[in-house]
Parts: C-alpha cells; sequence; structure tokens
C-alpha cells in the first residue's frame, strides 16, 4: 500500500493508492523538442514493416511486437482463444522450453510484457541497448516457433479461470469491462481474456489453429525506439523474421450495440458509474478536436468533473474522462465511483457535464490542455518504452508515423473557436452509461439533459 | 552483463534554517523532478486523529488565502506539471515534473503549498472526498486486508496505523486539529527539498532560500521504538467475494550494508516471472496472483507476500506457501540463479534511472530513511558484489515462516498450515479491525 519499496524497478508501479489525484504521472502521447529525430521506417516483402526512432542520449532500447491476432478473430463460443494462445506462446519455443525462456529473457536484462488486446497480440521489451539482438531472437522463436506444450494446456486454463474471477470481485474493473461491452460494436466490445463457459471449451487444437492462421507478419509491425544502430536493426529482424510467410486476416465486420444503460449489482458500498459517447477515429482530421474537448471535461485537477464532483462537490475520490483512440471509432469513456446514496446526483452531474461540454469550451482552459500536451511531448523523451508505445500505435492505427513537427503545429492550431464549432455541429449520438454497485440508477431524465 | 550510465552529479546543501537540499543533477536530461518529502506519516499520529498525515495532505492543496486551490491547481497546469502528493507510514512526499524552463515557478508553487490555511468550508468537502477514498478502499480487494494485517502483525507499535484512518477518526478532525497537526510536524528540520534532471544547482539552492529560508524549523523528533512482531493467523470472512485473499508480513532486516542482498533475494523468491514463487504457484495456474515485496521504514522492515486464488483451493495452497519458506532455507541459492536475478535487477536501475521523476523518488526515499544517496553506479557495484552464500545467509537469519498471516475472502474458517506458530482467529468485519 505504501509505496516503501527501497526502489522501484522499472515496471514496478507505486503500489500506494493513496496518492491525491487518480491519473498520477500518466503516459506520454507523442513529441521530440530538442533533439529532431527522423521517424525511420522499413518494409519487408512479407508485410512485415519496423518503425524506430532514435533516442542516442539514452542507453535503453525498448521493442514492440504486435501481430494482428487479437480477440476479434475468436469465434463467439472460443471467445479468450486469442488470450489463451498469448499466454501458450510464451511456454517454450524454438530451442528453449518454458522454464529457459524466462531464465534466458532474465539473464539477458531483459524487461517483458506479454498482451493480447482485441486486435493485436503484443509483445513488448525494454532492456540495455546491448541486449537488442537478444530480444528480438527470442521472441522471434515465441511468435514462429512456439511448442504449445499439450501439458500447459490446463495450467494457463486455470491461470485465466482466476484471473476472470478476480475480475469479478473488482468493482472498478468490472465497470470498465462492461462498459466497452455495452459500448462497443461486436466483436470490438468482447473482453479479450473470454468468459469461463468459453474458456472451459478451448482446447490444444484450437490454440493450434488460431496460432497458425494468426500468427504471421503481413500487418504486424516491430516498433524500435531508444538507443540502436538502424541499419542493424533491420539486419537484424531481417534475419530474424524476413522468411516468416502468411496472408493477413480479413477485416471483421461489426456489429453496433444498443445498449443504453445497463445495471450490473455488486455488492459494494459504492456504486461505480461509466460513462460513454462517440468520437471521431484516430485518423480522422477532427481527432484533436474531440480529444482536447474530452481532456478539458475530464482531465487533471483542473478538469471539469474533477471541479465540479470533487472541488466542489466532495463527491468522489476518483473522476475523469479519457479518450480511447481506435481505428473505426474514437469514444470518450467517463468514470466516477461515489457511496450509493448520492450515486444519482454523481450521475446526474456527470451527464450535465457532458451536456454542458457541448455547448463550448472556454479559451484559458484550451491553454491550460496545451501547456500539459507540450510538457508531455517533450519529457517522454526520457522514456524509450513509452515513445515505442507511440510510434506502434501510430502506426498500427494511421499506418504511417507523423513526424513530430506535424503534431506540434496540429495542437498550436488548435483554438477554442475551431473545437467549439466541432462540437456543436456534432453532439453525441449516443451516450451508454454503466452502472456497478448495490443500487440501480434512473438514467433517462438525466440522459436527456446531456444530449 | 556490463551497463552504461549517463553521466549525472550529485549536490547537497543545508539552509541555516536546517531545510537540507540535495540533487541529481543531469545536464541532458529533458525534465526537471521536484519533491519536497517530508518526515511526517501514520505512525507520528496519535490515536484519536488516525488519518491526519494524510487529510493534511489533502488539505495542503486547498492553498491559502493568497493561493486558493482553484488558483493552485491552476497554476501547476499552466506550466504544464505533472504532479502529485502521497502519505505513507513513514513520510508524505509532495512531487512533480516539469519542463526544466519552469522549474523556479514550480518551486514557488511548492513554496505555496507549504502555507496551507485549511479553510473550514473546503475542509467539509475535502472530508466527503477521503470518506470516498476509504468506501473506494475497502470494496476493492483485498478488502482492507492490509491494514488489518499491519495492526496486528505490529501490535501496539504505530507502524501499525492506518494511513487514510477509520471513517470515524477522519470524521472527528477539525481545522485546529489540522493546524496544529502541521504546524508541529513541517518544519525546515523535517522536510528534504530534493530535485533531479536538467537544474543548475547554486540556481535551486538561491532560489530555494528565497522561497523557504524563512521557514522555521518544527522541533519534531520521532521516536523509535523497537518492533514485537505478532504472530497470528486471521481468517476474515467476506461473503460474497469470489477468490481468496491473503497477505503475510513477517520481520526483515533493517539497515543493512549490503541492503541490495535482500533485493536480490526478493527477485528470486518472488512471484515475477522467473521467480521461485511464480514457478511455484503461478506457471502450475494454482492461483491468479502471487507477490513477495520488501517494505523499510524507520528503524524496522518487513517481508510481504499476497496472494490470491480460487476459495476451493486456499487451505492447499496456504500449506503449499508454508512448505515453500521452510524449503527456502533447505535449497541453495544456484550461481545462476544470482546472476539472473542481478542481470534483471540492473538492467532494470539503468531503466528507471533514465527517468527523472522515478530517480526522484527514489533519492527521495534513501534520504529521508538514511540521509544517504546512493548513485546508480554504487547500487549496480552493490548489486554485483552479492554472493549466494550472503543470500542464503539472510534465509537463515530472517525465516519467513512466522508473522502474520491474514485471509479475506467467502470461507468462513480456514486451518492454520501446519507448524504456524499462532492460533486461527476469526475477525467478523472487513472495516478498522
Amino acid at each position: 500500500m505504501a509505496t516503501t519499496l527501497r526502489i522501484l524497478t522499472w515496471g514496478c508501479s507505486a503500489r500506494s493508492k493513496h496518492r491525491r489525484y487518480n491519473p498520477g504521472f500518466s503516459t506520454v502521447q507523442i513529441g521530440r523538442e530538442r533533439v529532431v529525430e527522423t521517424i525511420l521506417h522499413h518494409e519487408f516483402p512479407n508485410g512485415l514493416v519496423l518503425v524506430g526512432e532514435p533516442m542516442r542520449w539514452l542507453e535503453s532500447v525498448a521493442v514492440s511486437l504486435r501481430i494482428p491476432a487479437g480477440s476479434i478473430y475468436d469465434d463467439s463460443d472460443k471467445a479468450g482463444l486469442a488470450s489463451f494462445t498469448g499466454e501458450m506462446v510464451m511456454r517454450g519455443a524454438g530451442p528453449r522450453e518454458s522454464r529457459t525462456l524466462v531464465r534466458d529473457l532474465g539473464l539477458y536484462g531483459i524487461h517483458y510484457t506479454e498482451r493480447v488486446g482485441t486486435t493485436y497480440a503484443k509483445f513488448t521489451f525494454a532492456t540495455v541497448s546491448s541486449q537488442i539482438a537478444r530480444g528480438l531472437e527470442i521472441f522471434a522463436d515465441v511468435v514462429r516457433r512456439p511448442h504449445l506444450p499439450a501439458s500447459q494446456v490446463e495450467p494457463v486454463r486455470q491461470g485465466i479461470l482466476q484471473e476472470l474471477r478476480g475480475l469479478a470481485d473488482d468493482p472498478g474493473s468490472l465497470l470498465v469491462r462492461e462498459l466497452r461491452r455495452a459500448f462497443y460494436p461486436y466483436p470490438v466490445n468482447r473482453p479479450p481474456i473470454g468468459e469461463a463457459e468459453t474458456v472451459a471449451q478451448i482446447t490444444l487444437e484450437d490454440i493450434q489453429s488460431h496460432f497458425r492462421r494468426y500468427y504471421q507478419p503481413d500487418g504486424a509491425i516491430v516498433a524500435v525506439a531508444g538507443k540502436f544502430d538502424w541499419e542493424d536493426v533491420i539486419d537484424l529482424v531481417g534475419q530474424f523474421f524476413g522468411d516468416w510467410r502468411g496472408i493477413r486476416p480479413p477485416e471483421i465486420t461489426l456489429r453496433p450495440s444498443e445498449v443504453i444503460y445497463r445495471h450490473i449489482r455488486h455488492e459494494s458500498q459504492q456504486v461505480q458509474i461509466g460513462v460513454a459517447f462517440p468520437g471521431p477515429p484516430y485518423a480522422h482530421p477532427d481527432f484533436f478536436h474531440a480529444w482536447a474537448a474530452a481532456a478539458v471535461l475530464g482531465s487533471g485537477s483542473s478538469s471539469r468533473l474533477f471541479r465540479e464532483l470533487r472541488e466542489k462537490r466532495g463527491l468522489c475520490y476518483g473522476c475523469w474522462a479519457t479518450y480511447h483512440s481506435g481505428r473505426s471509432q474514437g469514444a470518450i469513456f467517463c468514470y466516477a465511483s461515489t457511496a450509493a446514496e448520492t450515486a444519482q446526483e454523481t450521475l446526474n452531474l456527470l451527464l450535465a457535464e457532458i451536456g454542458k461540454l457541448f455547448s463550448g469550451i472556454r479559451q484559458e482552459e484550451l491553454q491550460r490542455i496545451k501547456a500539459g500536451i507540450k510538457s508531455a511531448l517533450i519529457m517522454s523523451q526520457e522514456s524509450s518504452a513509452a515513445r515505442c508505445a507511440v510510434i506502434a500505435r501510430e502506426w498500427t492505427l494511421l499506418e504511417r508515423v507523423r513526424p513530430v513537427e506535424e503534431i506540434r503545429r496540429i495542437v498550436d492550431e488548435l483554438s477554442a473557436e475551431s473545437i467549439n464549432a466541432f462540437l456543436q455541429a456534432n453532439p453525441p449520438k449516443r451516450i451508454v452509461v454503466v452502472t456497478v454497485g448495490a443500487k440501480e440508477l434512473e438514467v433517462n431524465s438525466a440522459l436527456q439533459v446531456a444530449t | 552483463m556490463h551497463f552504461k550510465l549517463r553521466p549525472s552529479q550529485f549536490c547537497r546543501h543545508r539552509l541555516a534554517n536546517g531545510l537540507e537540499i540535495i540533487a541529481e543533477c543531469h545536464p541532458e536530461a529533458y525534465a526537471v523532478g521536484l519533491g519536497l518529502f517530508v518526515s511526517v506519516g501514520a505512525r507520528d499520529e496519535p490515536s484519536p486523529w488516525a488519518g491526519i498525515s494524510h487529510f493534511v495532505e489533502h488539505m495542503v492543496f486547498k492553498g491559502n488565502a493568497q493561493f486558493p486551490s482553484e488558483r493552485l491547481n491552476d497554476a501547476f497546469e499552466r506550466i504544464g506539471a505533472l504532479y502529485n502528493a502521497i502519505t505513507d507510514e513513514d513520510s508524505t512526499n509532495y512531487f512533480l515534473a516539469v519542463l526544466p524552463e519552469y522549474w523556479p515557478e514550480a518551486l514557488e508553487l511548492l513554496g505555496q503549498l507549504m502555507q496551507p490555511d485549511f479553510p473550514p468550508d473546503q475542509l467539509e468537502l475535502e472530508r466527503r472526498v477521503i470518506l470516498e477514498e476509504i468506501r473506494m478502499d475497502e470494496d476493492e480487494p483485498p478488502y482492507n486486508a492490509e491494514d488489518i494485517c499491519r495492526r496486528i502483525f505490529f501490535g501496539d507499535h504505530p507502524l501499525g496505523n492506518s494511513i487514510l484512518g477509520s471513517k470515524q477518526s477522519v470524521a472527528a478532525i477539525q481545522a485546529q486539529d489540522l493546524h496544529s497537526y502541521f504546524q508541529a510536524h513541517y518544519g525546515a528540520d523535517t522536510a528534504v527539498l530534493v530535485a533531479t534532471g536538467r537544474i543548475n544547482f547554486d540556481e535551486l539552492v538561491a532560489k530555494a532560500e528565497k522561497i523557504f529560508g524563512g521557514w522555521s524549523p518544527c522541533g519534531y523528533r520521532r521516536q523509535i521504538h523497537p518492533v514485537v512482531p505478532q504472530q497470528r493467523f486471521v481468517v476474515i470472512p467476506k461473503p460474497g467475494s469470489h477468490q481468496q485473499y491473503f497477505l503475510h508480513l513477517a520481520p526483515a532486516p533493517t539497515g543493512l550494508a549490503d541492503w541490495v542482498a535482500v533485493w536480490l533475494l526478493t527477485a528470486i523468491l518472488g512471484g515475477q516471472e522467473g521467480g521461485r514463487l511464480h514457478w511455484e504457484f503461478v506457471d502450475p495456474g494454482l492461483v491468479e496472483t502471487v507477490d513477495l515485496w520488501f517494505e523499510e521504514h524507520q528503524g524496522a522492515a518487513v517481508f510481504a507476500v499476497s496472494m490470491t486464488c480460487e476459495p476451493t483451493l486456499a487451505e492447499e495452497n496456504c500449506q503449499r506457501l508454508w512448505d515453500f519458506y521452510r524449503r527456502v532455507r533447505e535449497e541453495p541459492i544456484h550461481p545462476q540463479e544470482l546472476e539472473w536475478a542481478k542481470n534483471k535487477v540492473s538492467s532494470g536501475l539503468v531503466l528507471a534511472s533514465e527517468l527523472s521523476v522515478q530517480r526522484l523518488a527514489n533519492i527521495g526515499h534513501d534520504w529521508l530513511l538514511e540521509r544517504r544517496y546512493y548513485s546508480v553506479a554504487e547500487l549496480l557495484e552493490m548489486v554485483a558484489a552479492v554472493s549466494p552464500e550472503r543470500i542464503l545467509q539472510l534465509v537463515h537469519e530472517y525465516p519467513f515462516d512466522c508473522g502474520t498471516l491474514v485471509t479475506v475472502g467467502p470461507l468462513e474458517e480456514l486451518s492454520a498450515p501446519a507448524h504456524f506458530p499462532a492460533e486461527v482467529t476469526v475477525l467478523s468485519t472487513t472495516s478498522g479491525a
């Protein structure tokens, strides 16, 4: 609970929950300042794309390998298969069985994560720059030559089932999961981890078949940020991934959700309130308008939600709004948690603030947002991992990585007038409410205020 | 493995009023981290005021007549500062990261934070916020088990105090209490100003002299009493929850010259991938999570282990954990196992050293605890020097199979592991203990 850990190593978050503000030190989005470097880019004949951002002032390097093998490809009766496969590929690959693989990653000082999202299976690592070849070699084995041992299927399944039970205990995680499910179209809205009933059905043959079909290079990306030699990296990636073959999976047809309000009953003192409404996708020309408006609504301690719900009324400890940028759709997710007796008041106020947002923002609110972005952009230069995540995301959502100057210009040119023109022309077409707690709320009249 | 580091310089100065200023200056950094680390926390609270350190931390951001909260927040955000504060048992820390050109303004704002008025109307609102924070803590797994486990393990010792306090104690605290607590514990002699990143130390000292030079010492000196760890096994039923949650505290060494050995020990045994607990529990799917860490306080330290699992496996896993602890003493530390931990920890140190704000937290923590600065280069050398025999010696001197073990979940009863040195107690509620 308290940060009395002697030293927080990289990758370990502070344990304390008693921060004054929930957002804490958020990761940085985009940008560079003093050293202007080129974004490097190389495409291999098999469709694999390599993007890189050299950061010569660092000694670290971060790599993200993203393969279009996410949960949207799962059959409905096998939901969770992509996630299951992601766990299985780490359990022995190439010349290394499971334990040797993990041991060697540690011996090479490699810190890593494996996570399967809706679109991509993501393998990310960071280490000192001299170890990049070792990391690429091991993760090439993981995604190309996993053993997928039959003996590991049950242990992995049990781990996933335990995680699902744990999720059911945590009201905050439950809210986010159910808000996604209520808001996004099918199958994007499904939790990648799956459901207990579908995870129970998954067989080794399913895993092998998912692996054979989806672990392939066309549409996959390797993003590298930090200290590296670009020519060496091209050679290494060519050596480890150049002869990889496969066909990009087809586009998935989406089926819109029609949910307006969903309540999940949960024995807790607080009611968790989640509200979502649509915004433009990442590549859309209006993206930055909507994104800045969302920040005015709920980012930081001068934001409207923080002031109205927490500072003026003391209704919440945590309240925020955040932009979820997607390839085909964006969304603004808002959150607040409060005692059952103040939940209705909090929901009404939250929805009223959404309504007011579409009446416009003030110039000084925008100035605050711009200062925050500028700061975050420049400070991101200290973290190879943060930059790596940004360039990987830019590529997967735009199929290019925008030069920093382009981003800086877009942000500089944002004005309250242009944002307000966008807001007035684009009132929310749909607002979705999800609550988790002991008390169901009344949403209809409050929704009318917001729209 | 060989580890390269960016150049850095450590600087230190003490103002006439006793305020210490320390900095790790990196001319090539992109940010400046600034923090005021104050040596007051939950352990310094008299019992009717449980939670007052944390309450003060919240109220400090309400500012004063000249800088009320709205103006403070605006001022922080206008310079793009990422800022926050944290309260724990030993300290209350106010910290931020800004672009290098804005550090003087940021320092002035930190100066304003140290002159709070505790306005009564704001007090009532913030009390509600903290009560919501307490509710949130009680609703989330492991449902306050950490507070309960600490209170039991530390017995009468103030390290068992809850950081948030209870709903009752928070409801009773008045503006005058906050005033007197602040005056008694916040001063030039209990705070240290810490900076990291691209900052000129002479300029920092000159500016700090202007802002903090008139800050009086408060004269507070914490009394350090020895901890008498309590041996207890406590079951707290939480009907309706799906998983069974365990938290275990055991005594750990403090004040070691080679304390990184403890750190390596936790990496070798820990629940993160590659650690022994991971292979024992996570890899075979027996638990949802298991974790082991080391917490150091002034004058005391603990090993903490958390484990979450399906209730049907709880008793078996609990016994398995106890057997694991006993086995640790019998199994040698393999040289390759130690090399694995050293490389992992060392590369983690290099990665963390690149982030100004991460260094700020580490340097401030070490200074408050020991009045000592460890450079990353020095830490790397300390890591390299640890032998397998030293790790094994630690395990023998500080066995894990003792202390306090608390479990919260749907089970109404659970047997203590064989050889557990105490009786089982069943508590009826997760709030307050």
